[in-house]
């Protein structure tokens, strides 16, 4: 189960990468909050049922556990030497090509709150109302209603930018 | 606009496709640690407060059965008989809330239904500054109205006066050290702080949860 479960963490670290990032703004909190959702997944995998795809079943256990957890909580110093030697969260920043837009989606996803960011990174993934739905416990159409309010707050936040810029 | 989130959405997801895998020695050690979550530290705590209340009622007991005061009538056994009944109300409520929480996953819920949960779990945690209160006043109570159990074998020994008199005054004694102590703040400050925290997490996780309601 192990191995397996192993495997699983390492086909789909993406999500749990992108979650740290977005809920986290310095490198030691993601590191932390990473660890937990690891935790969290190890600790529900024994009643993992293939009725739900693994991806959706992940995003549902590494958002609640971001957006449930203790914020204050850090990790004594002496337990975070192997994962701060063995590991690195790629983040938003940007490499000497992409220079703008991911500045502009850190700036623009840092203005939302924890929900609507929860909602527009599943939507960024391209994942169906039914599956936001699932992940998040509101009706399709509340995942429409809430998606519209978000691209029009976002549209605003980058308006606003590109006018500063 | 949108697009050019999107865009950059799809560089970030490169970014991570070249990024190392984990190694195999990294993750069992991440599964192998202590959770930080909310609600383990929540399960920790009730835990705790049932061994706390299980060694101050085993005291009591200790005290009932070896009867180290050499008490000789049912009635001066019953200042430690109520304190053990107190504390043994209260650990039985917070192994009820322990077993409780046992059966609360956050595995298998969607975003609403953890928050909800999460939510109730701290709100009835909040009470905590009520729970440890009461303890705490039946705790100091007892240790004021202790030397009451001597109050008998007292009158009876020095007469009625001298016995009321000795034992208002070792009762005084213990009142006065209890008061000197809370204003000290041994008994508040910490605990205090601590429920501040949560009352402020709460409404955070209430205000979330109210979010997702809204239409």
């Amino acid at each position: 189960m192990k191995d397996e479960f192993i495997v699983m963490i390492n086909e789909h670290r993406g999500i749990l990468y992108k979650i740290s990032n977005l809920y986290c703004d310095d490198e030691e909190d993601r590191k932390d909050l990473f660890q937990e959702m690891v935790l969290q997944l190890w600790k529900s995998y024994p009643g993992f049922r293939a009725e739900s795809l693994k991806s959706t079943w992940m995003y549902r256990i590494a958002l609640n556990t971001s957006i449930t957890r203790l914020r204050k909580e850090k990790r004594e110093p002496s337990r975070r030497s192997l994962i701060d030697a063995d590991f690195e969260i790629p983040d938003f920043s940007p490499g000497p090509d992409q220079q703008g837009d991911l500045a502009l989606l850190r700036h623009a996803i840092d203005q939302l709150n924890e929900i609507e960011k929860a909602i527009v990174m599943l939507y960024l993934e391209e994942k169906s109302y039914e599956e936001i739905s699932d992940i998040i416990g509101i009706t399709k159409s509340n995942v429409g209603v809430k998606l519209n309010r978000i691209k029009l707050k976002l549209e605003k936040i980058i308006n606003k930018h590109c006018h500063v810029r | 606009m949108l697009d050019e989130l999107k865009t950059a959405w799809k560089t970030y997801d490169k970014k991570i496709e070249r990024s190392r895998v984990l190694s195999d020695r990294l993750i069992v050690s991440m599964i192998k640690e202590k959770s930080q979550s909310r609600l383990t530290r929540v399960k920790r705590n009730y835990l705790m407060g049932v061994g706390y209340m299980l060694f101050w009622f085993l005291l009591g007991m200790i005290v009932i059965f070896s009867n180290p005061f050499d008490f000789k009538r049912t009635t001066e056994y019953l200042p430690i008989a109520v304190y053990c009944l107190c504390v043994l109300v209260l650990g039985a409520a917070m192994l009820k809330t322990t077993l409780q929480l046992r059966n609360v996953e956050i595995g298998n819920s969607n975003l609403q239904e953890a928050l909800l949960s999460i939510t109730e779990i701290l709100r009835k945690y909040n009470r905590p500054g009520e729970f440890l209160g009461l303890t705490l006043k039946i705790l100091l109570s007892t240790a004021v109205l202790f030397p009451l159990s001597f109050l008998q074998r007292k009158v009876e020994n020095e007469g009625l006066a001298s016995g009321i008199l000795d034992t208002l005054l070792a009762m005084s004694i213990s009142g006065v050290m209890i008061i000197i102590a809370h204003k000290a703040g041994a008994f508040r400050e910490k605990n205090s702080t601590k429920f501040d925290e949560y009352q402020r997490e709460l409404q955070e996780l209430k205000a979330l949860s109210e979010e997702l309601n809204e239409e």
